[in-house]
């Protein structure tokens, strides 16, 4: 049998703390208290801690040196004043439903601006995504390009005739540009404005269209315009991808609801965060 | 109309159900009631009724602070900082009890307090050589009890100020002020099972200290 020392450092003295405090329960109730029946250095412990708590509990009440009464005059100066008495009130339970209205407004800001600005990541996805639409209907290459224009500049008949068919359907909708999955949701919010705006810089003229939609349209009102680009559809759609992005973001500013919600999305989450912020300090401040 | 004779019928078939229209949250502890009202009355602007609670409570307060904050003249302050708290948030008062809610912000003013001189450590418990600290002796006390009693607070203060604050604090609260685990918990801010382990590791500190001097507390 081991000496008594021994045997006792194996054992848990934060178990017979809990058992001397009462907190134990079941089968750790009955393990402590088998190691008080066994064990005599924890059987000291137990009992030393219990002396402890009673003559803690008995310690002597000290006198207070002083009266702690307030006078008027630090009565006076303690009285919240000013912004104090805002912090305060703020601070106080009676307006402790401004938590759930903040995160009420906050999550209510956050929606609306998710909502507001998902179409606007969807449309840069788009455009994105939208590049590679000519590897699928026209060649990439440059000379390809050049061949390409120089083939739509001589044959205007047939480019003509091809875009009519174009046309036709830019007037309804972006059926190339859409045709894309990732281009759907432009092509949906800024049809009807897209199309608008091609017709007019089209002139009523039919236009070229293997793709590209409205640069394609714009570049089209004469064949010559589309061969002094250069390098056909690859000029074309970059001398006019400015004009591309400017019809993109009037397409996007002139829905009137986005700019609304999104103000209004802003507006709340402002209100909302201003609103648990100035909560939190206030009560910070007041130390409730 | 009002006497006519199916008025009376439809009466006494179906009789008016008086309401009890009065709160049915009507504290039944008297000094509970008497708090709520002298702070109501405080709220009001009453400087009178905060400084009634303020009789009331100031031994109990400055009792429970001295024991938290090593130095007598710090406790004193922090006491005193305590009511002036309490009278700037009258209006962040939640209901309940005022002696909690006051013990609360004691607890808290004695908690910063020692974390601001954790930096300075002082003398501890000074005030051990003062004789207010002392129990006062009467006459017929049995002169060597009460230097027993004596002595044993005296080790046992040391050994207090000698545990971490935030164990003295649970201690305090929990074997000389009686509260249970969730109120301490409440009063400072953490959870049930941290204050559980500071009063437990707390005890078996003390017990490390006075092991030499555990004559003192046994029979």
């Amino acid at each position: 049998m081991p000496p008594v020392s021994e045997q006792h450092a194996q054992h848990d003295p934060l178990l017979v703390v809990s058992l001397a405090a009462g907190d134990l329960t079941g089968a750790d109730r009955d393990f402590a208290s088998s190691l008080i029946a066994t064990c005599a250095e924890c059987a000291n412990l137990h009992d030393d801690l219990l002396a402890i708590a009673r003559a803690t509990a008995a310690l002597p009440t000290a006198v207070r040196p002083r009266d702690f009464q307030l006078s008027p005059e630090q009565a006076a100066r303690l009285r919240p004043m000013g912004w104090r008495r805002l912090v305060t009130a703020f601070a106080s339970p009676r307006l402790a439903m401004t938590r759930q209205l903040g995160i009420g407004l906050t999550t209510l800001g956050l929606a609306g601006l998710l909502v507001s600005v998902l179409p606007t990541v969807q449309i840069g996805m788009g455009g994105s995504a939208a590049a590679p639409v000519p590897a699928n209907g026209a060649p990439s290459t440059t000379d390809q390009r050049a061949a390409l224009g120089a083939e739509s500049a001589a044959s205007g008949a047939p480019s003509a005739a091809a875009s009519a068919a174009a046309s036709a359907s830019a007037s309804t909708d972006l059926v190339p540009m859409a045709s894309t999955p990732s281009a759907s949701a432009f092509a949906s919010m800024a049809a009807a404005p897209s199309a608008s705006l091609v017709q007019g810089s089209a002139d009523g003229q039919p236009s070229t269209s293997d793709g590209y939609g409205v640069a394609q349209s714009q570049a089209s009102p004469s064949g010559d315009r589309t061969t002094a680009n250069g390098d056909g559809i690859a000029g074309g759609n970059s001398s006019q991808a400015p004009v591309e992005r400017e019809s993109l973001d009037q397409s996007v500013a002139g829905e009137p609801g986005l700019p609304l919600l999104l103000v209004t999305s802003a507006i709340l989450l402002a209100a909302g965060i201003f609103l648990l912020v100035a909560r939190r300090i206030a009560r910070g401040l007041t130390g409730s | 109309m009002l006497d006519s004779p199916s008025l009376r019928i439809a009466v006494l078939r179906d009789p008016l159900i008086v309401e009890d229209l009065r709160p049915t949250t009507v504290v039944e502890d008297p000094v509970q009631r008497r708090d709520l009202i002298l702070l109501e009355r405080a709220r009001a602007g009453d400087l009178d009724a905060f400084n009634d609670l303020v009789v009331c409570y100031q031994d109990q307060l400055f009792a429970l602070v001295v024991r938290m904050v090593p130095d007598r003249d710090q406790a004193s302050d922090v006491t005193q900082e305590a009511f002036f708290s309490a009278f700037r948030n009258l209006a962040g008062f939640r209901g309940g009890s005022v002696k909690s809610w006051l013990n609360r912000i004691a607890v808290n003013a004695a908690m910063d307090i020692q974390r601001a001189k954790k930096r300075r450590p002082v003398q501890p418990y000074p005030e051990l050589e003062d004789e207010s600290w002392q129990p006062p002796a009467t006459e017929d006390a049995d002169p060597v009890h009460t230097a027993l009693t004596f002595e044993r607070s005296h080790a046992l203060n040391t050994a207090l100020a000698a545990i971490t604050p935030d164990q003295r604090t649970a201690i305090v609260l929990f074997d000389v002020e009686g509260y249970d685990y969730a109120e301490i918990a409440g009063m400072t801010g953490v959870s049930l099972g941290t204050v559980k382990s500071r009063i437990h590791r707390g005890r078996l500190a003390l017990r490390d200290l006075l092991t030499d001097r555990m004559d003192l507390f046994r029979g």
